[in-house]
């Protein structure tokens, strides 16, 4: 495993960012340092550590649960999103790295774990909570979630911000991540290009 | 001037391409200048996820987007935003690369539709300069130039044509033969609609091997007839004809009495370079063809060029889409492409705000796991459930509606926004008329009573007037008019204020009927590229 940084001040900011003490210079301060993230890298990662990858992996296999086929989880749908992080959508870091925190604040506060630690049931409650705008926590509170996103209160924005990478990565093309052996592909009949 | 050429064309896309051709061809020397690079079948990226216009924010941008921001609002009481991606191309061959390449023809009575119906209150609903006639052989031209596959004949409301389509249709698929079924039963008329794909070998180039990735694809095979695999190869075997491309035009020069001499523009190594010329033809696209005469505002254009009359830039329509979703009881295998395969014209023409109707291209996995009846589960098990179950069983109608044009609905100069060259952005500010929506609304119940007919068990359709962020279907924003007073361009797309400025591309449309605007921008070209030939060979537009 990789260390990314161990560095208290930045932590330090970072948190205080997170949770609005800088207001708008918090954001530019996140903008200003996209490449870097704290905490242990988590494995087969390129940026989230390893709290952020196992909230966002139990987010995945929610948002698409496992049955007879795949669940997110399973089919890679959280190396797709890292993967995304680390370069195309790296626009996205700083809303993933709040948001993976303000789902683990709002789990605490309706049930006293974060999320990955919930069973199933009251992870469907708080993802629901998400989905309504309803999620309590500092972090929805004064963390601003870029703006363009669909929904109006951070929370909100968040899951469908989620939602969208996670459907993005278990439907698309096998080579960018979200979608091993394209079993999702199976699942639906879907032949993507026949010729081939 | 050494370098000084006839004509320098700003925009080298679906009609600038013409234009460039059309002028080389005549023996004139011309400079085509455009902000984009070549597109190739090697950038042919096949799979969903590699299309911005169809994922949005998707893995790949259309390049130039970032360089290229722009603001909008809904109306003057509106916060202005940066304006949502839109889906304009940066490319030799502009949208026409990337276009689902439908290839309609306006009808006889979309070029008098206020003389036909009025003009509804708050519009600018007007006459065109010229008519369906004028035009007609223009029309055939472009076909048969360019390459459009269709059914002559097959469209009882369709305009009257002389000459058969140079390639036959695409073949129809399940979901054609479902439509066309459902359609008769309503006492419709469907039929193939055309398209500018070839569909068999035709001037050097093979027909479509109906791959599935058709509207927002760069064409592995160059069946997609863009002018990039036209009319721009044939103009670049002359030696009077030079492309020059990742080229950005910020000013179209004029001298001291109002004439123009010629633009500026930045070269792909940022060095800013004037191209002196006897004529300067702007066919840039509807959006950015205002902004460029905008932003050469000088002492004797204080409002911008050629803008004497205050309506460069307003007047913009960009269609008003009507969107339904049918789910089957039964497989629909949707997967050759491009997937349009019938479509009615009974709602298009007889009516002041109507549209075709026709079943939508090849749909794909993440897009059609946001297409959900209104309620449905957005995630979870119910969502992955709904999308095994009816992924196969899902037909989708689009339509484009006619929209109205209205002076409020404007493109203007941000000047607080620039872009990656430091040129003013676009502010676009653009809402639907309430006979709009009205408009819309009627074309969907439509397509939901086909979708009815054709026996699917949930129909729902898209909430009306969304969108409008110039992305494709822009047009009206210099529009063409026998009044100085009223419009920019004459009906040969020449300016009123300046006789060696030309604006060739959607930017002239005076009304929008439903129809996609390509072919008759297209055909808008030829027939304005034979008047400049006209002009310069007696002389008119030559200036020492």
């Amino acid at each position: 495993m990789k260390l990314i940084r161990r560095d208290f001040f930045r932590r330090l900011l970072v948190r205080m960012a997170a949770l609005g003490l800088l207001g708008k210079s918090g954001n530019l301060y996140f903008l200003a340092h996209a490449q870097e993230n704290v905490g242990e890298l988590a494995e087969g990662c390129k940026f989230l550590n390893v709290s952020q990858a196992r909230t966002l992996e139990a987010i995945a296999d929610q948002v698409i649960p496992s049955d007879d086929f795949p669940g997110g989880k399973e089919a890679g749908v959280l190396y797709f999103i890292d993967n995304a992080l680390a370069g195309w959508r790296g626009q996205d870091r700083w809303d993933y790295v709040a948001g993976l925190e303000g789902v683990d604040e709002s789990s605490q506060i309706m049930f006293g774990s974060k999320f990955s630690d919930l069973d199933s049931d009251h992870q469907i409650k708080v993802l629901e909570a998400l989905e309504r705008g309803e999620a309590r926590g500092e972090i929805w509170r004064r963390f601003q979630i870029s703006e363009g996103r669909d929904g109006g209160s951070s929370s909100q924005r968040f899951f469908n911000l989620v939602i969208r990478h996670a459907m993005e990565g278990y439907y698309s093309h096998p080579k960018y991540g979200g979608n091993k052996d394209s079993k999702s592909w199976t699942m639906i009949g879907y032949v993507g290009a026949p010729r081939q | 001037m050494a370098n000084k050429v006839d004509v320098v064309i700003v925009g080298a896309g679906g009609a600038g391409g013409i234009v460039g051709k059309e002028l080389a061809e005549a023996g004139m020397s011309v400079v085509q200048l455009d902000k984009g690079r070549w597109f190739t079948v090697s950038d042919a990226v096949h799979d969903e996820l590699s299309s911005d216009r169809n994922v949005p924010r998707s893995i790949t941008k259309l390049e130039g987007l970032a360089e290229n921001p722009r603001s909008f609002r809904r109306d003057e009481n509106s916060p202005t935003q940066v304006a949502p991606i839109g889906w304009n191309a940066f490319g030799v061959g502009g949208g026409t690369m990337w276009y689902g390449a439908a290839a309609w023809r306006f009808h006889e009575e979309h070029f008098r539709m206020r003389s036909t119906y009025g003009r509804p209150e708050g519009t600018t609903l007007e006459d065109w300069p010229l008519t369906y006639d004028d035009l007609e052989p223009h029309y055939e031209k472009a076909e048969y130039e360019l390459g459009v596959a269709g059914l002559a004949g097959a469209d009882p409301f369709g305009p009257p044509r002389k000459k058969p389509y140079p390639v036959p249709p695409l073949p129809t698929n399940p979901q054609g033969e479902l439509f066309a079924t459902a359609a008769r039963k309503l006492g419709l008329h469907p039929f193939p609609p055309p398209f500018a794909i070839l569909t068999e070998n035709y001037q050097g180039r093979a027909g479509c091997i109906r791959c599935p990735f058709c509207i927002g694809f760069v064409c592995e095979v160059n069946a997609k007839s863009s002018t990039a695999v036209t009319v721009i190869p044939t103009a670049q075997a002359a030696d009077n004809y030079t492309l020059k491309t990742k080229c950005v035009v910020d000013r179209v020069v004029t001298d001291d009495h109002g004439h123009v001499i010629g633009v500026s523009y930045f070269d792909e190594h940022g060095l800013h370079n004037f191209q002196a010329a006897h004529i300067v033809v702007v066919s840039a696209n509807a959006g950015e063809s205002a902004r460029l005469l905008l932003n050469s505002r000088s002492r004797l254009w204080p409002n911008g060029l050629a803008n004497s009359s205050d309506q460069v830039g307003r007047n913009l329509m960009t269609h008003i889409g009507a969107n339904s979703y049918g789910i089957f009881d039964f497989d629909i295998p949707h997967e050759w492409g491009p997937g349009p395969s019938m479509a009615v014209n009974d709602f298009a023409e007889g009516t002041l705000g109507g549209g075709h109707i026709y079943n939508f291209y090849v749909h794909h996995p993440i897009r059609f796991a946001r297409r959900r009846p209104p309620g449905a589960p957005r995630w979870g098990k119910a969502h992955k459930e709904f999308q095994r179950k009816y992924f196969r069983r899902f037909m989708h109608m689009n339509a484009d509606v006619a929209d109205m044009p209205a002076e409020f609905n404007r493109v203007e100069i941000d000047l607080d926004l620039r872009d990656g060259w430091g040129i003013p952005a676009l502010r676009i500010t653009r809402r639907f008329l309430p006979i709009d929506i009205e408009h819309s609304k009627f074309v969907s119940a439509r397509q939901r009573e086909i979708l009815e007919a054709a026996g699917a068990i949930e129909i729902w359709s898209a909430p009306a007037g969304g969108g409008g962020y110039l992305g494709q279907h822009q047009c009206g924003t210099c529009r063409m008019g026998e009044d100085p007073k009223t419009s920019v361009l004459n009906r040969y797309c020449q300016t009123h204020d300046v006789d060696n400025l030309f604006v060739i591309d959607t930017s002239c449309f005076v009304s929008f009927p439903g129809h996609n605007p390509s072919l008759t921008a297209q055909a808008i070209a030829y027939w304005s590229s034979d008047y400049i030939r006209r002009e310069w060979s007696s002389g008119a537009l030559r200036r020492v």
